[in-house]
């Protein structure tokens, strides 16, 4: 009886662990889709103009970002 | 004399070796002909565009005949990536409630490259040739990031000429492939 109280404590520990972590990285993610929408800012003194989308279902957010000149790179998380 | 005879084929040699870089030198200056991954990129990036068809999935029957599918391919990163965007023609760009799949499309090395960020939530890397032909570019998977249970696994763009061609895609429901056949003819 009191080795299956401990390992039902072990095993809730590591059942919160794994959510919590799961959480972490999808609370980060999240924080980040707030930022879709389209952007100003300067860079080195020139416009510079950032777009956020969220896309594929809500498991992916591009990010571009444009400058005055021919760059137009792009990160997708 | 014994010393200027091994001078001799010193300084030859050390000529030989000048002669051989400046060669080398004269070399780097030509473009070199490009790979056959680079030819297979700059094939799929005549493809950047608007484009609207059908889509035929034989194993679903009722996502065949619906409203047509509109495909956005963009040339970007100082062309390095092609960006490929799938949705439903007439939807509006509402990931929350739309399927819009993005693909990027780069050269890896020497290896043409995909990433498909799925609507299914992972990451298919797929590695693509060109046919002799130059008219379809295949796509294999090398590996998903993300769970493996439902995933793009397979795709094909055939190239029928500048203003039409058509891309073959399969998925995998755990074991089960589901073929998808879009005919896509240049909008823009």
């Amino acid at each position: 009886m009191r080795s299956l109280r401990f390992m039902l404590t072990v095993v809730l520990m590591s059942l919160s662990t794994i959510a919590l972590a799961q959480s972490d990285a999808q609370k980060s993610f999240d924080k980040l889709k707030t930022l879709a929408g389209s952007w100003e800012g300067r860079f080195e003194g020139k416009p510079l103009q950032v777009s956020l989308r969220v896309t594929s279902m809500g498991n992916a957010l591009m990010h571009e970002m444009k400058g005055d000149g021919p760059e137009d790179p792009i990160t997708h998380g | 004399m014994k010393s200027l005879r091994l001078m001799l084929p010193v300084v030859l040699m050390s000529l030989s070796s000048m002669a051989l870089a400046q060669s080398d030198a004269h070399k780097s200056s030509v473009a070199p002909a490009p790979s056959e991954a680079q030819k297979s990129f700059e094939t799929m990036k005549n493809l950047a565009g608007e484009w609207e068809g059908p889509v035929n999935v034989p194993e679903v029957p009722e996502m065949s005949g619906g409203k047509p599918m509109h495909a956005t391919m963009r040339v970007t990163s100082r062309g390095h990536v092609l960006v490929h965007e799938f949705q439903e023609a007439g939807t509006p760009l509402d990931a929350t409630k739309y399927d819009h799949p993005v693909t990027m499309l780069y050269l890896d090395g020497e290896q043409l490259t995909l990433v498909h960020y799925c609507d299914a939530g992972n990451r298919p890397r797929m590695t693509g040739k060109m046919s002799p032909d130059g008219k379809t570019v295949e796509f294999e998977l090398k590996d998903i990031s993300g769970s493996t249970e439902h995933h793009m696994h397979h795709g094909v763009f055939t190239i029928i000429d500048a203003n039409h061609h058509t891309e073959d895609w399969t998925f995998m429901m755990k074991d089960k492939p589901i073929h998808a056949h879009f005919d896509l003819h240049r909008t823009n």
